[in-house]
């Protein structure tokens, strides 16, 4: 071991500062609406907020909490999200480790083929009608099965893939293991990092998605939480500003609008910390050294 | 080979517990759709269901108002009605779905809203998908007929059918010029009724301290990011930048083209560089509505309704301007004399049609109108006088707060025909007056503007989103001072050679075609509307 | 033995023997390209829509075939060179600029000790992801407004003139790449942070010994292996040439920096979506498409040359 040199404390100093500053200005965004959120409703969607809130109340959660489709679709949006990101990873992973393999016939030809579905895509109706056939409109389903695999995952997982060390597996081999066998006991517990992001771009996607509740469902019950934090933005947007004639319909306050954002946003905010484990210097390297 | 085996567990695991989670999401309002789709061959005694898209309001599933509004029908239809609501998702994805929706006879709603999608509507009578509402309409339609006049009934004609009913129409004028009294009287002027007067007053506004706040904080004018905020401006001068206006030689042309538009532009122009225009207003992130709450700037051109006392934004002014006071003035009179308020089109920026999934057609219109009666439209919108909602000597007080409200899912069923007149409980008095007058103020306008009924316009499709980006880029750029004044005249060149030629032609034809129509509708009308009123 | 050494069978041996020795290679590779093909592919006639006179009436099968129409129609577009001039910019610079900004950001993180300061930066960084455009937006505009902005605040409270950053043609496509960076810039790291964990320590340690700095350790041990990494992800980033942003630019723009902002999407917005347009909006789809595809498979052949592992 080296002792740390001038240069690079000097070094660490300056870096942790920038992130500092990052850090300042990366929390501000979710800041002011922390701010917004608890302040007083009649003071707000005035702009001149700056850092703290104008006035302070509850209410605006109080509100989110109590409503009943708020719950709904988060409940909708939990189930989602757990079962495509677990269902999406897997297929992911699989498909990724299949076309990383070089001995593979076809390989170029199934890449094309899976890189030709991110530039290209059918549009809305044919997409309606298909889910029409299979009878999933208005379930669950409608929800998680055509996001479950996207090529952008699957070519950021297969060049993960492509740099694991040839020798571990090749070792596996030797002992009479089959691609399977590698795959799910050499591959997988290796790759905890990549599963990890990946693991994390689903969750967010799912978590995310509102507009297969517009294309998919009908059935208020089952709209996802996205979709319903949509709608109410979207209603308060327009009808405060070029309401269609100036109506007085209900529309929920600045306070209530970023009170939601901020509950809706925040179980998906929770998830990283989870995973950071996987990300940390060395992690991969370390179980493949033993 | 364990490996796959216990994978292959995992799988059928999860798959069964997705099975699972998909019933339990369903049984939250899943149980009351289920009778919609075996109800094959309706008898009047089985139970009227009718499923309805809905736009307005919270978007509350299973609220008090759902059950309110059935119990009520079910009572003046003497048979069980039952509604399935269907919610439609916000302003920027419900034409895709109901683009949607409407590609297929087993997933049309009984009841269809619509907006702005005159395209589409046109294509769904072709197919055949509407339902022809004028018998309906002349056994069951009274309070619709009632309600709704002639010329508003006329654009939704079809040659001697309809396909559609307005949902919303709004008041014939429901804008007006309004400004700070309170300011007026601080800085002792009188009332402005000339453009030169106006405009004195909104540079007072904003250079002398009209709140007594020793801050040069205030701002004279203000609007949303829209043309017609500016009418106090173009309406003096004669023009509508967004309208086609008849000349007097009897063409009709496109109102930004007018030259009166320059000199307006020149007036802005001035204004906003003096700072008496509040200078959000030339980015659309804008919203006048927070701006007429806060009470920092002097005049606005706005909704009449803002004026309730009673408005959310009127309570939140009140609240923080306690000695603030809005009155709304009469159209300001530009230099050759005219005045005129902003007319509303009258013809419905909402409709709601009946398509050919609902089996009783008939009992469907009966649904309709009697959400047009005055009882079952206070209802849905306001509550139950007493719990809800008092009256006061005819002034409206709300017994519930704004997020209660929400939970009974009030505005739940706005814009299935939704009433102005009386039916509307929360105009006080003087707003009521307010709106009448403003049928006489925009008048002079109305004259001038050519409503087009035809959703048929070939070259304004084709031509019109280049020519409103051409002419909103000039105007804006001329009021920021990023253009001259000149870029008007180079504007009224590049419209015309960018399709503006084509579309004056055609919108030429059209104001012809469209005044035989109306005559014609006006026979029609005598026979077959007015005996059933 | 004879399986470890897979890619050394004789090219011409029997495929069939290949393919039958890869079966449960194919095994895993199925359930995904079913699902693909399924969700991915059957849907895919809605493409032809592009060639023809959409009609929601006759739906996609029956509706009238136009041959290239759309596209001339997209062409001919009095504005069309500058809109697509725009959107090339816009999105170029997002690229030159915003694509290396999370490898920084993560070889930076990288550098910190692993610790709660590292935790908690790692986990604001990517906070901005998380809120749509229209929030994202609402918050810029709030923050920049020439009236009660901070930023304005705090340049009146220095004595200087308010500034309306908003309607300022110079501006907007900096305000537009820096708040592309600012939204996603953390959230961009993540993949890299990934690719960092797989880096022997050993060779940090080595580096160290003979005497090579923090900068020179990055340049030297930490890019060159995540360098495949970055190139996949500059592949597939080249697919997005054409993808400047919507909803970004649709919620900033206004009418007094058209000029610079307007973009193909949100013409086709106006044009195609507000008049219910379909056919239009697809053939700038296709059009977009077709270019990326361009791109990504030049990019490609170029990785591949470079010795590099590519996208196939």
């Amino acid at each position: 071991m080296l002792g740390i040199s001038r240069g690079e404390r000097i070094f660490g100093v300056i870096n942790r500062s920038v992130m500092l500053l990052l850090t300042v200005a990366m929390i501000y965004p979710f800041w002011y609406l922390v701010m917004a959120s608890l302040s007083d409703p009649k003071l707000t969607a005035l702009g001149g907020l700056y850092l703290w809130p104008k006035g302070f109340s509850w209410d605006a959660y109080i509100a989110v909490l109590g409503d009943a489709s708020f719950w709904s679709g988060f409940r909708v949006s939990v189930i989602v999200t757990i079962a495509g990101t677990v269902i999406g990873t897997f297929l992911t992973a699989t498909t990724a480790y299949a076309i990383s393999k070089k001995r593979l016939q076809g390989r170029m030809a199934v890449s094309f083929f899976i890189l030709f579905t991110m530039l290209f895509n059918g549009g809305l109706v044919p997409n309606y009608l298909l889910l029409k056939e299979l009878h999933m409109l208005d379930t669950l389903w409608a929800l998680i099965v055509p996001g479950t695999i996207s090529a952008f995952n699957v070519f950021v997982m297969r060049s993960f893939f492509v740099g694991l060390p040839e020798e571990v597996e090749e070792a596996a081999k030797i002992d009479g293991a089959n691609d399977l066998t590698v795959f799910f006991r050499v591959v997988l517990p290796l790759s905890k990092a990549v599963l990890a992001t990946i693991g994390l771009f689903m969750a967010v996607m799912y978590w995310n998605d509102f507009f297969s509740t517009i294309l998919y469902i009908t059935d208020k019950g089952k709209w996802q939480l996205q979709a319903v934090l949509r709608n109410l933005i979207d209603h308060a947007v327009q009808s405060s500003g070029n309401g269609p004639n100036g109506d007085q319909i209900q529309v929920s306050a600045f306070t209530v609008r970023s009170a939601s954002i901020l509950l809706a946003t925040l179980p998906i905010l929770l998830v990283y910390p989870f995973l950071q484990k996987h990300f940390v210097k060395g992690a991969m390297i370390g179980s493949i050294k033993g | 080979m364990t490996n796959r085996k216990k994978k292959l567990l995992l799988l059928t695991a999860i798959s069964a517990m997705l099975a699972g989670c998909s019933n339990s999401g369903g049984n939250g309002s899943g149980s009351e759709s289920s009778g919609t789709n075996d109800g094959g061959g309706a008898a009047a005694s089985k139970p009227l269901q009718v499923s309805i898209t809905l736009m307005g309001g919270p978007k509350t599933p299973d609220a008090w108002v759902e059950t309110a509004l059935e119990e009520d029908l079910s009572a003046h239809l003497s048979r069980k009605v039952d509604l399935e609501n269907l919610f439609l998702p916000g302003w920027s994805d419900y034409k895709t779905k109901l683009n949607l929706m409407m590609g297929d006879r087993k997933s049309m709603p009984d009841i269809l809203w619509h907006s702005d999608m005159e395209k589409e509507y046109s294509s769904w009578i072709q197919a055949g998908v509407l339902v022809d509402l004028v018998p309906h309409l002349q056994k069951h339609g009274r309070n619709i007929l009632d309600y709704y006049t002639e010329d508003t009934l006329f654009y939704s004609w079809d040659d001697g059918k309809m396909f559609r009913l307005p949902g919303d129409v709004a008041e014939l004028g429901s804008m007006t010029t309004m400004l700070r009294q309170d300011w007026l009287d601080n800085l002792g002027f009188q009332t402005p009724t000339t453009l030169d007067q106006y405009v004195e007053v909104l540079r007072a506004f904003t250079n002398d301290d009209p709140d007594r706040n020793g801050k040069k904080d205030t701002f004279g004018f203000v609007g949303d990011h829209d043309w017609r905020a500016f009418a106090p401006f173009f309406y003096s001068h004669g023009v509508d930048v967004d309208q086609f206006l008849v000349q007097e030689d009897g063409t009709v042309k496109y109102g930004a083209t007018m030259p009166q538009v320059k000199q307006a532009l020149k007036l802005l122009q001035d204004l906003y560089a003096e700072g008496v225009i509040d200078p959000r207003m030339v980015t659309p992130n804008v919203s006048a509505g927070d701006l007429f709450a806060e009470g920092k700037v002097g005049s606005l051109y706005y909704w009449v309704s803002f004026l309730n006392a009673g408005h959310p934004k009127q309570m939140s002014f009140k609240e923080i301007n306690p000695a603030g006071q809005y009155t709304a003035l009469e159209p300001m009179l530009g230099p050759d004399g005219f005045s005129a308020d902003v007319p509303s089109d009258g013809k419905g920026w909402s409709f709601v049609s009946v398509t050919g999934a609902a089996e009783e057609p008939d009992a469907v219109v009966q649904v309709l109108n009697r959400i047009a009666s005055k009882e079952t439209n206070t209802l849905i919108k306001f509550g139950k006088e007493g719990e809800h909602y008092k009256l006061d000597n005819g002034t409206f007080v709300n017994l519930i707060n704004e997020d209660e409200g929400k939970q009974l899912g009030l505005d739940n069923y706005t814009w299935i025909i939704t009433r102005k007149d009386e039916a509307n409980i929360k105009n006080t008095p003087e707003v009521i007056q307010l709106f009448e007058r403003r049928i006489e103020t925009s008048q002079p306008m109305r004259d001038k503007i050519v409503f087009f009924k035809s959703s048929n316009r070939k070259e304004w499709s084709e031509y019109s989103a280049g020519l409103i980006k051409l002419r909103d880029e000039t105007f804006y750029g001329i009021i920021a001072g990023n253009l001259d004044i000149g870029a008007f005249d180079d504007f009224v060149e590049r419209f015309y050679k960018q399709g503006g030629k084509q579309v004056e032609e055609e919108a030429n034809l059209l104001y012809a075609s469209q005044r035989e129509e109306r005559e014609k509708f006006g026979e029609w009308y005598k026979t077959n509307i007015a005996p059933y009123k | 033995m004879f399986r470890s050494a897979g890619s050394a069978l004789p090219i011409r041996a029997d495929r069939w023997k290949r393919i039958k020795r890869d079966k449960y290679l194919y095994l895993l590779l199925f359930p995904g390209l079913f699902i693909i093909f399924l969700f991915k592919y059957v849907p895919m006639y809605g493409i032809v829509i592009a060639f023809k006179e959409y009609n929601i009436l006759l739906g996609v099968f029956d509706s009238p075939w136009v041959g290239f129409q759309q596209f001339e129609r997209l062409f001919r577009t009095p504005d069309f060179m500058k809109i697509f001039r725009n959107t090339f910019v816009i999105s170029l610079y997002k690229l030159i600029f915003g694509f290396p900004a999370p490898i920084i950001l993560a070889l930076l993180l990288n550098e910190l000790k692993n610790g709660f300061f590292k935790r908690f930066t790692q986990s604001v960084l990517y906070l901005p992801h998380f809120l749509s455009w229209v929030i994202f937006t609402g918050i810029i505009v709030a923050f920049l407004n020439p009236v009660d902005g901070l930023v304005n605040y705090v340049l009146t409270s220095a004595g200087m003139k308010p500034i309306n950053f908003m309607i300022i043609p110079d501006y907007f496509r900096t305000l537009l790449v820096s708040t592309h960076i600012y939204k996603e810039m953390g959230w961009g790291t993540i993949i890299y942070l990934a690719a960092m964990s797989g880096v022997n320590p050993d060779l940090y340690e080595a580096a160290r010994v003979d005497g090579a700095n923090k900068f020179k350790q990055m340049w030297h041990v930490t890019l060159p292996s995540i360098r495949s990494v970055i190139l996949i992800l500059m592949i597939l980033d080249l697919g997005n040439i054409l993808e400047a942003g919507f909803m970004q630019v649709f919620l900033l723009y206004n009418p007094l920096v058209y000029d610079v902002g307007d973009i193909i999407d949100t013409y086709v917005y106006r044009v195609g979506i507000q008049s219910a347009n379909y056919s239009l909006a697809t053939a700038a789809g296709v059009f977009k498409s077709v270019i990326a595809l361009v791109l990504i498979y030049t990019a490609n052949k170029i990785v591949r040359k470079s010795g590099n592992n590519g996208l196939w």
